[in-house]
């Protein structure tokens, strides 16, 4: 439903939400049958559930997907992804990058207005930039805008930002929701201003009219939106926070949009009513889950361990056990796709004789009991994951058996997120853990993989640390040069696959459903919400036909 | 009287503030806090945000000053600012949860007392009947039954399969545009299915205490002698009996009081209702402090104060212990 949020976002804790707001498709055509050809028309609402509600409107601040939705509704970035992925302009008409990559001049559109029929001018993108930088503003997201030097406005139309050395992932920065400087400048901190709290102002195809908290949020189409007012007159977001209710809910038509289950998708959909009033969908969100070894723990410093591990393990099944089918294997950090993905690194078949042959080779022989011994030690270890998330812990379950079957005993620990978190993972108390990250169309990895990367509050918590990543990393942000940047991560995916510090596990698919009126959903590499202001319902299937 | 009830008013104040200590130490024990939300496994979090938000939150001071200025501010009923992004005041967000949850707890308390106590009443008269077994089975099963499980039922029996009842929320999307009378039948319909819920979970309780409580007086002398002297069956039921077995129920009464504004986490979850559970639900999840602390204050005052008010009830309904 919504466009592709600019933030590499964290697959945190509970909700697996981010899938459905970031998303590809991968290669193979998308299921689900095309909307008939008929005339588009205004009007209408679209009643969508969300399982969590907003927590504020200004994206800077907050860091849930539902904030960030409601927050992309009425808010637009300089520049934004298209259907396939490339960064095209959305506040921005072009922009330019200078031949040594440390300047970016964008030129602004003309006719944009506020909410509130005051013109958007570059004033605004130096207001926000200057409130990302600035110790009193609450972001999480202020980092890669510190490594700016300077930003100007020549005039009302122009912002030239200049570095001091070129920094790729920047552009994808610029994707921040541009704020109102007339409304703002008067509060020394946003996250304390009503637009925040309660009356968001923005340039977005969508106005904001109310919010129920722990209710709804309801959001009118903008008439002088700048690329055209959005068909479908309403949208409102119901927060119901059961999955199971938000099923019910659906077809019993209480709302028209939901991201399904992989159960619900494959289970309990299958029937002629629900194809009667419903249509699915379903693409390669932007997540994986993972196996990550703590590497300097002494089974697992060994790279033969890891990569037996990796051939003990059986994808496929992992995916029709968790996700009824609903996913692909991983070979790397970046899903088929993408436009860095390597398909030519070393795999890891299902193969539990040469798994049992690499633990051999790394002086693992089996015991009395079946179970792998050396020096007198047996191969047992215990994986963590976090409590409330059922396909990790069924992930877990599936790749006990597995490593069983070639001698490895591994203990399940489930914790609460963040007991989890602050005990095990930031301690480095783990042997291994299963967990996933939500990734972006930015393939900067740095803060997952870099050496420098391993403090407690760092991301690199497996402890990974190989020198020409480390140089390779550096390399990739360094240039705006596409097929540079591929080159160098074309190879980090070589060392990846064979070092294996993670076992890449799967990548699951979002797979949101939509009453059959709502037409016009083209899924693309971006997932379906990058065209939504152009989603129609035709006239003579309009449900709430009050709203035009 | 007076003079007692002024007394124990004034002893909450201690109470309360050892409450409020006891808790705010228990929330800080808690592994993570208030920055985990947006920080944990987030690339973007640098090590300079921490430290920026942990100061932002005054959460770098000492345990000891930051409960000194929680109690300064709640001296004057300041329950301060939430900790999540929204940055709205504790005592807003509690207001707009209030009356939701109490209409449903009092309208499901009401359907309790006005279900279970005949229920009780019957079931002792006719002990070992046919009545008293179906019932006792029927409010166990009530009360064992997963609330979130037969809740799924009845949606899909009445919301999906009927289309009678609506299936969560509070009122339906074009409440707003209704007249005042369908305004109020939209609100109804909302809360059939969750009030008889609550209620069917809490009948067990109350009637089988009413039960026990009306068979420890139809045991007692003065009944025996209220039957002898020829008193009809429903004078001695109802004149003699009934009344001294209720004596018990203000004491529940009491002690529900602060169950009034405490809501369901899981019963609100499946309703989607947004109610005081799911707000406190979702401060601890955020380790949102002053939210926590601010309904757990009103928690234990209203604790406190239906104590009272069964203490204070009960010696003006029972002249034994006015005396005593």
């Amino acid at each position: 439903m919504r466009r592709p949020i600019l933030f590499l976002a964290v697959l945190a804790g509970l909700a697996f939400l981010a899938a459905g707001c970031s998303g590809e498709k991968r290669e193979a055509p998308v299921k689900g049958d095309a909307g008939t050809q008929e005339a588009p028309a205004y009007g209408d609402a679209l009643v969508e559930g969300s399982n969590g509600d907003v927590s504020g409107f200004l994206s800077a601040v907050t860091s849930d997907s539902a904030s960030h939705g409601a927050a992309n509704y009425i808010f637009n970035g300089l520049v934004r992804y298209d259907k396939n992925l490339k960064l095209e302009g959305e506040l921005a008409e072009s922009w330019e990058v200078a031949p040594d990559g440390k300047k970016i001049t964008f030129r602004l559109r003309k006719n944009v207005k506020w909410h509130d029929n005051v013109p958007f001018t570059s004033d605004d993108v130096m207001f926000t930039y200057r409130k990302m930088i600035d110790p009193k503003t609450p972001t999480a997201y202020g980092e890669a805008f510190k490594q700016v030097r300077r930003v100007s406005n020549p005039d009302h139309y122009t912002v030239i930002v200049e570095y001091d050395r070129p920094y790729a992932p920047a552009m994808e920065s610029w994707g921040l929701n541009i704020l109102p400087k007339h409304l703002l400048e008067k509060y020394p901190d946003i996250k304390q201003s009503p637009l925040n709290k309660s009356h968001p102002i923005g340039t977005g195809p969508y106005r904001f009219i109310e919010w129920k908290p722990g209710a709804k949020i309801v959001f009118e189409a903008n008439p002088d939106y700048f690329e055209g007012k959005p068909y479908i007159a309403r949208i409102v977001t119901r927060v119901i926070p059961d999955q199971a209710t938000m099923f019910l809910e659906l077809k019993s038509g209480g709302i028209d949009q939901m991201t399904l289950t992989p159960l619900q998708y494959s289970k309990q959909t299958d029937t002629e009513e629900f194809r009667k009033n419903f249509r699915k969908y379903r693409y390669l969100g932007f997540a994986y889950t993972y196996l990550g070894f703590r590497l300097d723990h002494p089974f697992f410093k060994e790279k033969r361990v890891r990569q037996a591990i990796a051939h003990a393990i059986n994808k496929k099944e992992l995916i029709d056990g968790v996700l009824f089918g609903l996913g692909q294997e991983v070979t790397g950090p970046y899903k088929p796709g993408h436009w860095v993905y390597n398909p030519d690194v070393r795999k890891y078949p299902h193969d539990p004789a040469k798994a049992k042959a690499l633990l051999a080779e790394a002086g693992w022989k089996p015991g009395a009991d079946g179970t792998m011994a050396k020096d007198g030690r047996k191969f047992a270890f215990t994986v963590y994951t976090n409590a409330g998330n059922e396909s990790r812990s069924k992930t877990a379950a599936i790749i006990q058996q597995q490593l069983a079957a070639v001698g490895i005993k591994m203990e399940i620990r489930t914790l609460e997120w963040a007991a989890f978190i602050n005990e095990f993972v930031k301690k480095r108390k783990f042997d291994a853990l299963i967990l996933g990250w939500a990734t972006g169309p930015e393939p900067d990895q740095f803060d997952i993989w870099s050496s420098t990367k391993t403090g407690p509050d760092e991301l690199n918590h497996v402890g990974f640390s190989n020198a020409e990543v480390d140089r390779l990393l550096e390399d990739g942000r360094r240039t705006f040069d596409m097929e540079k940047r591929k080159k160098a991560y074309f190879r980090i995916q070589e060392i990846l696959a064979e070092e294996q510090p993670y076992v890449f596990l799967y990548a699951p698919e979002a797979l949101p459903v939509f009453h059959k009126r709502v037409r016009g959903i083209e899924p693309a590499p971006a997932g379906i919400g990058y065209n939504f202001i152009k989603w129609y319902v035709p006239k003579a299937e309009q449900k709430y036909t009050s709203y035009q | 009287m007076l003079r007692y009830v002024a007394r124990r008013l004034l002893l909450t104040i201690p109470l309360l503030v050892g409450i409020s200590l006891l808790s705010f130490l228990a929330i800080h024990m808690a592994p993570g806090g208030p920055i985990s939300v947006a920080a944990d496994l987030n690339p973007k979090a640098t090590a300079e945000y921490r430290e920026r938000m942990v100061r932002y939150y005054g959460l770098d001071q000492p345990i000891h000053v930051q409960y000194g200025r929680w109690l300064g501010r709640m001296a004057t009923l300041d329950f301060g600012e939430s900790f999540a992004p929204d940055g709205r005041q504790v005592s807003e967000k509690i207001r707009e949860r209030i009356p939701v949850t109490l209409t449903i707890n009092i309208l499901s308390m009401g359907l309790i007392f006005l279900v279970a106590i005949p229920l009780g009443i019957y079931s002792a008269v006719r002990k070992d009947s046919w009545f008293d077994r179906i019932s006792t089975v029927t409010v166990f099963t009530g009360f064992a039954v997963p609330t979130f499980w037969l809740a799924l039922l009845l949606m899909i029996l009445f919301g999906v399969k009927l289309g009678w009842l609506p299936i969560s929320g509070l009122v339906s999307l074009e409440h707003d545009s209704l007249p005042l009378a369908g305004k109020a039948w939209d609100r109804a319909r909302h809360l059939v299915l969750p009030v008889l819920l609550a209620g069917f979970g809490g009948l067990a309780g109350m009637s089988r205490y009413m039960r026990s409580n009306m068979l420890e007086v139809i045991r007692q002398d003065y009944i025996a002698a209220a039957k002898a002297k020829g008193l009809v069956e429903r004078q001695v039921v109802f004149r003699h009996a009934m009344r001294n077995a209720l004596l018990p129920v203000i004491t529940i009464l009491g002690l529900s009081v602060p169950d009034l504004l405490g809501g369901a986490v899981i019963f609100e979850t499946i309703f989607a209702i947004p109610g005081m559970g799911q707000l406190f639900y979702q401060g601890v999840m955020s380790r949102d402090v002053p939210l926590i602390m601010g309904i757990l204050v009103i928690g234990a005052f209203l604790t406190l104060i239906g104590n009272l008010l069964a203490d204070v009830g009960y010696a003006l309904a029972d002249p034994r212990i006015r005396a005593g």
